[in-house]
């Protein structure tokens, strides 16, 4: 059982997990006979095997990030302020992969009726998505603070403060200030999880999805941190 | 010409119909795991290298007499 303490052994199984799934949920999300779901989702009720994987990515990549910032506060490990910002990030790049196919989704749902040139049909202000949008703006504010600092010690420490404040907006952000507020999504003021009413077909696909998107976001995670530790040994190498 | 388009998009039967007309949804599935492979495939591919750039650091810090490794507070040497 030695080839389990290997790192290379969890790569292969996390990098091989996340293409078999995500295809599983790209064959089966576009082809299986799904119970209907009314005029107005029609077909587009499949979206919910792609758009909600996102913010699955994008949360484990948060969470991920702030566990990294904590390391680095307490053992000063650069190292781990590398992983915090590659984890941070993803957490951009999925924010804004999971905000972009909520777009298109509600276009054809929510805002069907709306002729094009009214921005409400492409951005209703629902507070979900509002809140989601603040999220990754948050996010994005790391990044510009990471770039004011030129000391890398002081860098990795302020960021890795705010990014704890960053993580901390996400409950909030995602559940408790939605669920206050009536929303167009669900599992938001008084309406219903949209997870505590899928059909089994739907969970089928749905959570083989978020496990190979979240899988895929680890993959991608380890690939860049990798690539960031290389370089900054690299780097540490040529200055003795 | 873009009138003609125009007319055959609106006279286009509803999403329930045509997703599985003629099996084009099949062509759909073709593109999206065609760009999915390469996607895929890339990354297999940056893992591989990634692991050779990993596999000559070491052994260039190696020679050099360097150790790439942690030493109590993260300093790199």
């Amino acid at each position: 059982m030695d080839f389990l303490k290997r790192k290379s052994t969890w790569r292969v199984l996390n990098l091989g997990l996340a293409i078999v799934l995500v295809t599983f949920a790209l064959v089966q999300g576009l082809l299986l006979q799904l119970p209907y779901q009314g005029p107005n989702l029609g077909q587009t009720s499949r979206n919910v095997f792609y758009h909600v994987p996102m913010w699955f990515a994008m949360m484990a990549m948060a969470y991920t990030s702030v566990v990294y910032s904590i390391i680095y506060l307490r053992k000063g490990d650069l190292k781990a302020d590398l992983r915090a910002r590659e984890a941070g990030k993803l957490t951009v790049v999925f924010g804004v992969l999971g905000l972009v196919t909520g777009i298109v989704w509600s276009r054809v749902t929510w805002g069907e009726a709306m002729p094009d040139t009214d921005p409400a049909a492409w951005w209703p202000w629902d507070p979900k998505q509002t809140s989601a949008l603040i999220c990754v703006l948050i996010y994005l504010g790391l990044f510009l603070l990471r770039s004011s600092f030129d000391e890398p010690r002081q860098r990795a420490k302020i960021a890795s403060v705010f990014n704890i404040f960053a993580a901390a907006t996400i409950y909030p952000l995602f559940y408790i200030v939605p669920k206050s507020l009536e929303s167009l999504h669900p599992n938001t003021g008084g309406k219903q999880s949209a997870l505590g009413s899928m059909s089994p077909e739907f969970y089928s696909i749905f959570w083989p999805a978020v496990i190979g998107f979240v899988c895929l976001a680890f993959a991608l995670l380890d690939i860049r941190a990798r690539l960031a530790v290389s370089v900054h040994n690299t780097q540490e190498m040529y200055d003795e | 010409m873009i009138d003609n388009l125009v007319s055959l998009l609106l006279q286009a039967a509803p999403s329930e119909k045509w997703l599985f007309q003629s099996e084009k949804v099949y062509t759909v599935l073709t593109v999206v795991l065609l760009i999915w492979a390469g996607i895929a495939g890339y990354l297999v591919f940056t893992h591989l290298r990634l692991g050779k750039l990993e596999r000559e650091v070491k052994r260039l810090a190696q020679e050099r007499g360097v150790i790439v490794q942690d030493r109590g507070k993260g300093d790199i040497h």
